[in-house]
């Protein structure tokens, strides 16, 4: 169901984004359920189906639609925080699912089933018409039904699937009926409240069903005993939680609409009000008082969920982002709390709590992780969580009420000091010989060696002497001047002066050319003497002429040495200049060409080194595998509770960072309530009183 | 149109008597169906061929899953506690109260024969899933219950659209394949659910 309010129109998108998430969901769900006798095959399907998923809902874009079989898939921030949120968490729980559970134990259907119950839920709330989202929340609902049994399977725990499988059925067809009721043109019966309220109270009973709410929390406390605490959060939360978000965005769409008198339906709004108060005070009650903490899970999440109830009680529109944002925070907490049941048996062997005495001093990642769950139920002043639960009681009530509403709301701090009390005590036998949070390595498995220099995988060891501190001094002290050599260099050498090049005196060398000299002798003294008749001033015309010839001749020939003489200075002076350049650039280019190949020698000594790792790198990860039962059985085997308590703890922060406001669920939660007329045929204007 | 709707709907019904009132697991399979595989043609108008088509196929597949958990069933159910007479009986009243109070005092906008067969299914399946031991028959019971509200959904708001349809098709396998699940854990547990013993001599 499309909770945002977005206008459902008959534009035809060319393609939506809720189509990747939907096929990869169900297409790694369905594969992972069909491996399932390959356990790790099955697992890794699983496990990359909720990444890939994860990142599918991410890539959502709100608003985005697409029509198919006559309806609508449209996308929404809401649904995009809700899937990114789910599948990231059912990641890190299988994670440590498969990482704390030994080989017998490991719930097989869980990633498989997570998916596809996601897949469901996502179909859910992209698709606007309320009774077809119904039955997907249904159909998801249905499909956590497979994680509910365990090995050993015995007749007690397949009648406890038996039982959460009616409680699923009853609640969607009570869901499904009461929108039926309500999606067709009543006529006169809109005016009688009792029609109205039936349907109202047929669809908050149904999400009380579904939360085992008190009173109707036999099952809910039947599949605590029996279910495994991995499939707790998917059984008893996340499902639920979808069929919660579409009943209320069904109850704000059709039912609201038609009672616009905050006083309407006084006796329905009276009864789910108690059925909440009830299961917030005696669900609070029943985690405390209960001696196994997974029982206490399945409590505080009956407890818990008494707000998503709280939320029907006013039939006003506010309701709507608060009750929104706290099934964002209420689904990570109880995720992070089941995790951390889960951390716990596996850790210390025992799920009772008095045998639990001093927990929290063997694992303070624990006992973090405790008290960010708490925190982020319960909350504190100025935090989201707690603000949205007071803003459900005071909506939800007034007067006394309001008060016991409170009290209930902050019960929850019971259980969790109790927890943290039993933990803080004296350590039982069973703790004590518990080993704590550090990091160990698996005795008699010589890692440490085969990293540097494993005889099996990495050629012979190094010699003793080769590894003893005078030989360490030299290979640091020769590489270090390999290193810096460039430097040392160039800091003797940069004192050095580079000569002028010759070409500075070159012009005032220039001589002048003997044929100007000729020429200026030319003009001063004059040869040409009178002549003395005509017959020799013919005879001597001729000398006069050749003199003249002979001067042009002269002239032009000083003109051209002239000119060659000057073109033949600039050439040397430009010759001379190259030259100096020349030589300027070798000098400079020296130092740099000498750098640059002792880089490039680096480079390559590096690359060689680099080479060498990623073989050895190779040969390692090879070696993981060909000798994991060697010591990366045992090295995983030991740190197996560190690696639970790092993802519990991962879980924690997340639950922490939504109850602060983050991952931007009250953003999308405050997406306005679905108008009445836009889920598909909820409500018709001929209803409208 | 109504009398084969309301044919249909007395096969629909009839299936279901022989389901909930069956000891062997065989013959309620086949009751539940012919059920499910009647169901889809119930509506007015008709659904279209694709859709319908599909209503089809899941209900194959949803009956298949439980025949695969059915054939080795190996301790028969214990059937009706009350004996298929009353069964058929209770159903006909149902079939009947439903075809009369059509709409429930509003105008409908499906046919009156949904109306019937949903309240037959509906009643049929109250004892299975109430005093129902078996992990089989309280999901035989079950699935004849959202059966009967998908039924009832059909008379009071219409033919479903396409994706509805299609929906419900995907439930009915859901529904099909965790009865299925829990029926072979049930039965490789060797007891039924709520402490009733194997009988003597029917052990595998």
């Amino acid at each position: 169901m499309a909770c945002d309010g977005v206008p459902v129109s008959n534009a035809d998108a060319p393609a939506v984004s809720v189509l990747p998430f939907l096929a990869t969901s169900f297409g790694f769900g369905i594969l992972s359920l069909l491996t399932r006798s390959l356990t790790g095959v099955s697992f890794a399907i699983g496990w990359l189906g909720l990444l890939v998923s994860a990142v599918a809902a991410l890539a959502i874009v709100p608003g985005d639609r697409l029509s198919v079989g006559g309806e609508f898939l449209v996308g929404s921030e809401y649904q995009r925080i809700f899937l990114a949120m789910g599948c990231s968490a059912s990641l890190l729980l299988c994670l440590l699912g498969w990482s704390a559970s030994n080989s017998g134990t490991w719930q097989r259907n869980l990633p498989g089933a997570s998916l596809a119950a996601f897949g469901a839920a996502g179909l859910a709330l992209a698709i606007p018409d309320p009774m077809t989202a119904i039955a997907a929340t249904v159909a998801a609902g249905l499909v956590g039904v497979l994680v509910s049994l365990v090995v050993p399977i015995t007749s007690r725990r397949v009648g406890v699937g038996a039982r959460e499988l009616r409680a699923i059925a009853v609640a969607g067809v009570l869901a499904l009926i009461a929108m039926a009721w309500m999606a067709r043109p009543l006529g006169a019966l809109s005016a009688e409240p009792a029609v109205v309220g039936l349907a109202y109270l047929a669809m908050a009973i149904a999400v009380a069903f579904r939360f085992g709410a008190i009173p109707f929390h036999v099952w809910a406390a039947r599949v605590a005993d029996s279910a495994p605490e991995i499939g707790l959060p998917l059984l008893m939360a996340w499902s639920p939680a979808v069929f919660a978000v579409v009943g209320l965005a069904w109850v704000d769409g059709s039912i609201a609409p038609l009672t616009p008198v905050p006083l309407a339906l006084p006796l329905e709004r009276a009864l789910i009000v108690s059925i909440a108060a009830i299961s917030l005070l005696l669900g609070a009650f029943a985690a405390w008082i209960q001696e196994d903490i997974e029982h206490m899970v399945a409590y505080s999440i009956v407890q818990d969920a008494a707000f998503v109830l709280l939320a029907f009680g006013p039939l006003d529109p506010a309701t709507w982002q608060p009750v929104r944002t706290w099934i964002l925070v209420f689904v990570l907490a109880k995720t992070a709390f089941a995790a951390w049941v889960l951390a716990i048996r596996a850790r210390f062997g025992t799920r009772r709590l008095g045998e639990l005495r001093g927990w929290a001093r063997s694992s303070p990642t624990l006992t973090a992780a405790l008290v960010m769950v708490a925190v982020a139920t319960v909350g504190l002043p100025g935090l989201v969580s707690f603000d949205v639960r007071m803003a459900l009681v005071r909506l939800a009530s007034d007067g006394p009420a309001r008060a016991v509403l409170s009290l209930g709301a902050i019960a929850a701090l019971a259980y969790y000091a109790r927890l943290l009390a039993v933990g803080l005590a004296d350590p039982a036998p069973g703790v004590r010989a518990v080993a704590g949070d550090r990091p160990r390595w698996p005795e008699g498995v010589a890692l440490a060696g085969w990293a540097r220099s494993s005889p099996s995988l990495d050629g012979p060891r190094a010699a003793p002497e080769a590894s003893s501190q005078p030989g360490m001094a030299e290979r640091r002290r020769s590489r270090r001047e390999a290193l810096f050599s460039v430097r040392a260099r160039s800091s003797v050498q940069a004192p050095r002066t580079i000569q002028a090049p010759p070409t500075a005196e070159a012009p005032s060398a220039v001589q002048v050319p003997p044929a100007v000299q000729a020429r200026s002798s030319v003009q001063r003294r004059s040869p040409i003497q009178a002549p003395s008749s005509a017959a020799t001033r013919w005879a001597q015309l001729g000398p006069w002429t050749v003199r003249l010839a002979e001067l042009l001749a002269s002239r032009r020939a000083a003109a051209g040495r002239i000119q060659r003489g000057r073109w033949a200075v600039r050439l040397a002076e430009l010759s001379t200049r190259g030259r100096a350049a020349a030589g300027r650039t070798r000098e400079a280019a020296q130092p740099v060409a000498e750098r640059g190949a002792r880089v490039a020698q680096r480079g390559a000594r590096v690359a060689q080194r680099g080479a060498r790792a990623v073989g050895r790198g190779a040969r390692m990860v090879a070696g993981v595998f060909a000798a994991s039962p060697r010591w990366a059985g045992p090295l995983l085997d030991v740190n197996r509770t560190l690696v639970s308590s790092v993802l519990v703890l991962a879980l924690a922060l997340a639950a922490l960072v939504a109850a602060a406001g983050g991952w931007g669920g009250p953003a999308a939660a405050r997406a306005p309530a679905p108008e009445p007329g836009v889920q598909g045929q909820a409500v018709s204007p001929d209803k409208l009183p | 149109m109504t009398l084969l709707l309301a044919a249909a709907a007395i096969v629909v019904v009839a299936g279901a008597v022989v389901c909930v009132s069956a000891r062997e697991p065989r013959t309620a399979l086949l009751g539940i169906t012919i059920t499910l595989l009647g169901t889809p043609f119930l509506s007015d108008p008709l659904a279209g061929p694709l859709p319908l088509a599909a209503r089809l196929l899941s209900s194959t597949l949803a009956a298949y899953l439980l025949w695969i958990s059915a054939r080795d069933m190996a301790l028969p159910s214990r059937g009706s506690t009350v004996g298929w007479p009353v069964e058929a009986l209770a159903a006909a009243a149902a079939f009947a109260a439903g075809w009369g109070t059509l709409g429930l005092g509003a105008p409908a906008m499906g046919p009156a024969a949904a109306a019937a067969a949903g309240f037959a299914l509906a009643t049929a399946a109250v004892l299975p899933i109430v005093f129902g031991r078996e992990v089989f028959r309280l999901g035989n019971g079950l699935i004849l219950l959202v059966t009967a509200s998908g039924l009832i959904r059909v008379s009071l708001a219409g033919t479903p659209v396409a994706l509805e349809q299609l929906v419900i098709g995907g439930l009915t396998v859901v529904l099909g394949a965790a009865v299925a699940f829990l029926s072979a854990n049930a039965d490789a547990a060797a007891a039924p659910v709520d402490g009733l013993r194997r009988r003597p001599g029917l052990e595998r």
